[in-house]
């Protein structure tokens, strides 16, 4: 019981500090640390370490916990992309594909941990560790490398 | 009766001789209940019901999806189960065999030449948040990541999958699927056991688990069939051996009705294999009912004191049962001419051995007699008015007679079992449980057509080798229209050379993908794919099945076809009765006509379906009918009447007990038969048919069957 308490404060602490960054709204009488949905501008390096390209994009990001992701590439091909509990969907060009996935929407960092390529992830690192990510890096055990910065 | 031992020892060394060819041939039962009539798919049905035969689903459902999958991951572990798909290892297992692998979506969109569609949405995947799932080295496109993520969906249609598990979700309520394959009958048993015990255990909302599928319900049916079959023989057995016992006052009758019918079965199950290489398990069940008319024979043949005295009633009571069965030889339908077949000779087994016995013992000649006479004077036309009242109102029912076809009536599951595929059918994306089953010479072929015809089964996962081969031109063309600015916006370049191989369907040696193709595919060339209702298709190597439907014909055709050959049953007896006893023949013929009537109308009163099943029950019924009505008239004695009457219970006590079992097709049976059986007997009594005034005079008595009748009753 205690352990879960922890936890669960540990979870309140990492969405307080995702929300000195973004749009944060905050449960009414429960600890202020909770944001339930938040949203801001994002730059994303993805490194690929097999043909080692580095590939830049930006961008907003919205997140409405448990409900909702949506990572809306702005440069330097607009699209966007959706996750939900129950699918992800990707749009191009007013074109979208949706394929059945269960995706973790609870906390950001681990929305970069998608099942898919979970066991190929060495590390995700956050920064600050606790509360909203201003930072988050993957790495992945083939070498690629996944460096996000996010603002509110 | 010499010539009766000869003739027996010739039949049996016969029958010994067929049963040795076949033993060294390899004996063969068909057990499928598709196997019963052959209809126009009834090859491809009986692949379906085979390859579907030990696959079984866990439906797990409960309000979250998280302690779902520990339910699942505890019965996995519990029972060996292994039903989660490793998709980790399936895409390591893939990585160098990609070169042919696009999503339906994209290879629509190349065929369509949206080049620069695809482009845009590879694009977009690389610059998400998104890692590839293989090296873009060789697929700068993303497309075989593109697969990948397509090929979850299609791993089980219409579900999602969490932690390698199908889930789904309806109103608030989550489901979990669990595909099980190749489960022994005896797994499945302890799976449903577990299941059910799970389910006590849990509170309500928390999790329920549900079998679904083949497996489940053959293993449940075999395990109450067993424990019923164990129980009512035991209590048959007994109840025939008492009342053999109450009819000779001794044990002595024992060793002759264990002869005679272990010689009937033997001479039986002879000519039946000597004619049919592989008979249907059905024959056996239907050939039981052989025990009760050999029990006829050698309560008659030794209550008579040997068969020599009664060997005019024992031949009649043979030609008729002879000519009972006869007609079901001519028909078009293989199980029913091994019904006919098993019966006539195990029938005409009984009667050689209940001549050919030396009559010894006791017992012989001696039938014990009711303690204390009853009292005669108004008894007859009591007993007519009382059983008249009873035909009456028995063949009222017959308006309220049902005939039903429908698979339902044949098999109906446990509430435990329906509930779960009430709520998988719910569940399914397909909808009516039509199937389409693809006959290609090889498997890659069968993909093939199965691609041509536009289903989505085992080629929505793997493609076949041509269709990998088209991709791989589709994708070169993708490079030539969009290669350039691809690369100038990514930075990717596009590969000179393709080092990545094709994935073929027939080598895969991955456990999860070889699961996908056994499920599809379980005999490892036709591919079976669930298909929606509308779907047809004019490629005659692809064949549409409803097995609902197809049930429901074949068991109209053979219910039709026993119905047709009854009338001419019902005909061959006439003929034969009218050449024993010419112009009383009617007096016969109406007791098997009664008992027919009456024993419908109880159905109808009952409300139990008429089936080809039941139906069958109707020739075993005229055959031992008539018997108690050829013995009843053919020496009007109270020893003839008791031997009757315990032949009669000793019958109930074996076909009846079938009543109580809990599979619909012998409960149907038995109370048939029960009831069949009792009208028969009813009709066979004398007083029910008299023309002629019953008195209770000594000097009426004197004359025609008004003095077999006092005599009977041991005055």
């Amino acid at each position: 019981m205690c352990k879960r308490r922890t936890v669960l404060l540990a979870a309140l602490t990492v969405l307080c500090v995702v929300a000195a960054g973004g749009t944060v709204a905050v449960t009414p009488g429960s600890d202020a640390a909770l944001p339930e949905t938040a949203s801001g501008t994002f730059i994303q390096r993805k490194t690929l370490a097999d043909v080692e390209v580095t590939i830049t994009s930006t961008g907003t990001f919205r997140f409405e916990k448990g409900r909702l992701f949506e990572w809306r590439t702005l440069k330097p091909l607009p699209s966007t992309f959706t996750a939900t509990p129950t699918n992800y969907a990707i749009t191009v060009n007013g074109k979208t594909s949706t394929r059945n996935l269960k995706s973790n929407v609870d906390e950001i960092a681990k929305i970069f941990e998608i099942k898919e390529v979970k066991e190929f992830v060495k590390s995700v690192k956050s920064e600050p560790q606790v509360g909203f990510p201003n930072k988050v890096t993957v790495e992945f055990k083939n070498g690629d490398r996944l460096d996000i910065e996010m603002k509110r | 009766m010499k010539t009766a031992r000869i003739v027996l020892v010739v039949l049996i060394a016969l029958a010994g001789a067929a049963l040795a060819w076949r033993v060294c041939e390899g004996l063969h039962v068909e057990t499928d209940v598709l196997a019963l009539v052959e209809t126009e798919h009834s090859g491809s049905l009986m692949e379906l019901a085979a390859g579907r035969a030990r696959q079984g689903q866990l439906l797990l459902e409960g309000g979250d999806e998280e302690q779902l999958v520990k339910v699942a991951n505890v019965l996995s572990e519990q029972f060996k189960l292994n039903t989660a798909v490793d998709f980790q290892k399936t895409l390591r297992y893939l990585a160098p065999r990609t070169r042919g692998l696009v999503s339906a979506e994209t290879r629509e969109l190349l065929r369509a030449g949206k080049f620069k569609d695809v482009a845009n949405a590879s694009a977009a995947r690389l610059f998400g948040p998104v890692p590839p799932l293989f090296s873009v080295k060789d697929d700068p496109f993303l497309l075989a990541t593109d697969y990948a993520m397509s090929m979850q969906s299609n791993l089980a249609p219409g579900w999602s999958l969490k932690d390698g598990y199908p889930v789904c979700e309806r109103g608030d309520r989550h489901f979990l699927l669990m595909q099980c394959g190749d489960l022994s009958l005896e797994k499945a048993e302890e799976i449903m056991q577990g299941a059910e015990r799970i389910n006590g255990s849990f509170a309500a909302g928390f999790a329920k688990i549900w079998c679904c599928g083949p497996v489940f319900h053959t293993a449940r049916s075999t395990s109450s069939a067993k424990r019923e079959i164990n129980l009512l023989s035991v209590i048959s057995v007994v109840l025939v051996a008492l009342l053999g016992w109450m009819l000779f006052s001794s044990w002595r009758f024992v060793p002759q009705l264990l002869v005679t019918v272990g010689v009937a079965f033997f001479v039986a199950i002879g000519a039946l294999f000597a004619f049919f290489p592989c008979p249907h398990v059905i024959t056996f069940v239907f050939g039981v009912t052989l025990i009760g008319l050999a029990v006829d024979y050698v309560y008659h043949s030794r209550s008579a004191g040997g068969a020599g005295k009664v060997l005019k009633p024992l031949t009649q009571s043979l030609a008729t049962s002879l000519a009972c069965f006869a007609p079901l030889l001519f028909a078009d339908i293989s199980a029913m001419r091994q019904m006919a077949l098993f019966t006539m000779a195990g029938l005409a087994g009984a009667y050689l051995c209940a001549l050919a016995w030396r009559p010894n013992g006791g017992d012989v000649g001696r039938v014990s007699r009711p303690a204390r006479p009853r009292a005669r004077g108004t008894r007859a036309p009591t007993f007519a008015i009382g059983a008249g009242l009873l035909v009456i109102a028995a063949m009222c029912g017959i308006c309220r007679v049902k005939v039903s076809f429908e698979p339902s009536a044949f098999y109906s599951p446990g509430k435990f079992l329906a509930e779960g595929e009430k709520r998988l059918f719910e569940l399914n994306p397909m909808g009516g449980g039509k199937f389409a089953c693809i006959k290609g010479k090889t498997l890659q072929e069968s993909l093939e057509i199965e691609e041509a015809a536009g289903l989505r089964g085992l080629s929505a996962v793997i493609p076949s080798l041509r269709r990998q081969s088209e991709n791989v031109a589709l994708v070169e063309k993708l490079k030539e229209r969009e290669g350039n600015a691809y690369t100038e916006l990514t930075g990717l370049k596009m590969p000179q050379e393709d080092t990545r191989g094709f994935l073929d369907v027939a080598n895969v040696e991955d456990e999860s993908l070889k699961k996908v193709v056994r499920s599809f595919s379980p005999r490892g060339k036709e591919i079976v794919v669930p298909c929606p209702d509308e779907f047809q298709s004019a490629d005659p190597r692809v064949v549409v099945l409803d097995p609902r439907q197809a049930a429901k014909k074949m068991f109209a055709r053979l219910f039709i076809s026993a119905g047709k050959l009854f009338y001419i049953s019902l005909a061959a007896l006439a003929v034969l009765l009218i050449v024993f006893f010419r112009k009383k023949f009617l007096d016969y013929m109406s007791g098997v006509g009664g008992a027919v009537l009456c024993t419908m109308g109880m159905l109808g009163w009952l409300g139990i379906p008429l089936t080809c099943f039941t139906l069958l029950c109707f020739f075993v019924m005229a055959g031992l009918g008539l018997d108690y009505v050829i013995f009843h008239r053919s020496k009007p004695a109270p020893e003839t009447r008791r031997t009757v009457l315990y032949s009669f219970l000793s019958s109930l006590a074996g076909f009846g007990m079938l009543a109580f079992t809990e599979f619909p097709v012998t409960r149907g049976m038995g109370v048939t038969l029960a009831f069949g059986l009792f009208f028969a007997y009813l009709y066979s009594f004398d007083e029910f048919f008299r023309r002629r005034r019953v008195t209770s005079s000594p000097e009426a008595g004197k004359q025609g069957r008004t003095k077999n009748s006092n005599a009977s009753r041991g005055e």
